[in-house]
């Protein structure tokens, strides 16, 4: 085939590409609630949800991921041209995960040596990791479908962008259930969990989003 | 003058909005900055090969052009999308097992085409498609029939001539990649 002849079909095709912030955006967050209303159904909403919400030591365990999210979420759009030189609001979810992994390490200092295992272990670790991941799955592969409309020249930072925004998207949604409020507990099972999802979204990137 | 305000970005905001003679006089001017770009940055490509990254090029600006931001001027967009082509033809080639006889007997045979450029990628890149995809793809672009023309001899519809057209240049896209694995 001749350039020309390209070319000449490339103008024949007139469907119009597709507009992808709202596919993205949209289908993450549809594909998220019935994830979470269908995870939540079989485990429950955690019985003092009303005082949780409002308590500043237990806000936290939505306030970060969803902070999280919302910045891996505008890093995967980022990402999604060609032209992109960096994605800023990367640092903000770099930044919010050094902050994690420093208040695990406070509370590691701060908490009696006794103290520290069982504040850790919990009583709920597979659970807690198995519900976020499966929160996790819908609204993840809705997020690596629709970036393959979009060009990425990084496609595994973008999946793990994708990653880190889906599961930590789940993970906000977890926090409805999950009555464990020890911050050495829900820092380091959620963020095992949203790591999981977050490594699983770079292998898949360097598999779906190559264009 | 205000960012994208240049004849490219002129002319793919015109394509975008449906104007399809725009949009063609936008890739074939783009197709010799294109082949420039090319011969500069990839010396070790020969014609050929350096022909069909500027077809991966072009079928990469069409398939991705919802991804530019028609705010910003168009030509750092098409060098973005031009250099990533480029790594990845070097980065495919540098996997490839070379055939020299067949390649040569190639090289003999189109010693003088009438189109320097004209390279052998009719078989390598169509006859890989369905044979629908293929036969439609075929029709429009080697024959040069119309689409009314194609749609009658393929028993297609307008409307799902559009669709096959689209499809069909998608899986050429996806072809391409999945060569470099």
């Amino acid at each position: 085939m001749k350039t020309n002849q390209l070319i000449g079909l490339l103008a024949q095709d007139r469907t119009a590409p597709v507009s992808r912030a709202p596919r993205f955006v949209g289908g993450i967050a549809a594909a998220l609630a019935v994830s979470a209303v269908a995870v939540l159904a079989v485990l429950g909403v955690r019985t003092d949800l009303g005082a949780a919400v409002i308590d500043p030591a237990t806000i936290m365990k939505w306030l970060l991921p969803l902070a999280l999210a919302l910045a891996a979420g505008i890093a995967s759009l980022t990402l999604s041209r060609p032209d992109a030189r960096g994605a800023p609001s990367l640092w903000l979810a770099g930044a919010i995960a050094v902050l994690a992994v420093g208040t695990i390490l406070g509370e590691w200092i701060t908490t009696p040596a006794d103290m520290r295992w069982t504040e850790m272990r919990g009583y709920s670790i597979p659970g807690c990791l198995i519900s976020i991941i499966a929160i996790a799955i819908l609204p993840f592969g809705v997020a690596i479908y629709t970036l393959r409309a979009g060009a990425s020249v990084k496609p595994g930072l973008s999946g793990a962008a994708a990653g880190l925004a889906t599961g930590s998207g789940a993970a906000v949604a977890y926090a409805f259930h999950c009555n464990e409020d020890a911050p050495l507990f829900y820092l380091t099972w959620y963020g095992a969990a949203i790591l999981i999802v977050t490594a699983t979204g770079w292998l898949a990137g360097r598999h779906w989003l190559r264009w | 003058m205000s960012p994208g305000n240049d004849e490219w970005s002129r002319l793919m905001r015109a394509g975008l909005a449906g104007d399809a003679a725009a949009y063609r006089d936008l890739l074939q001017a783009m197709a010799p900055v294109l082949r420039g770009i090319v011969r500069a940055r990839g010396p070790g490509l020969g014609a050929d090969e350096g022909e069909d990254v500027v077809q991966d090029i072009l079928l990469a600006i069409h398939l991705k052009r919802g991804t530019w931001n028609p705010g910003q001027p168009l030509r750092p967009w098409v060098y973005a999308i031009a250099r990533h082509k480029l790594v990845d033809a070097f980065r495919r080639r540098g996997r490839r097992i070379h055939l020299p006889v067949e390649d040569f007997a190639e090289v003999l045979e189109n010693e003088a085409p009438p189109d320097p450029f004209e390279a052998s990628d009719a078989a390598r890149l169509i006859d890989r498609l369905e044979p629908r995809d293929a036969a439609l793809l075929r029709c429009l672009a080697l024959e040069g029939q119309g689409s009314e023309v194609c749609g009658a001899r393929l028993n297609l519809s307008p409307g799902a001539l559009r669709v096959a057209l689209h499809r069909a240049l998608k899986r050429l896209a996806v072809i391409r990649v999945e060569d470099e694995r």
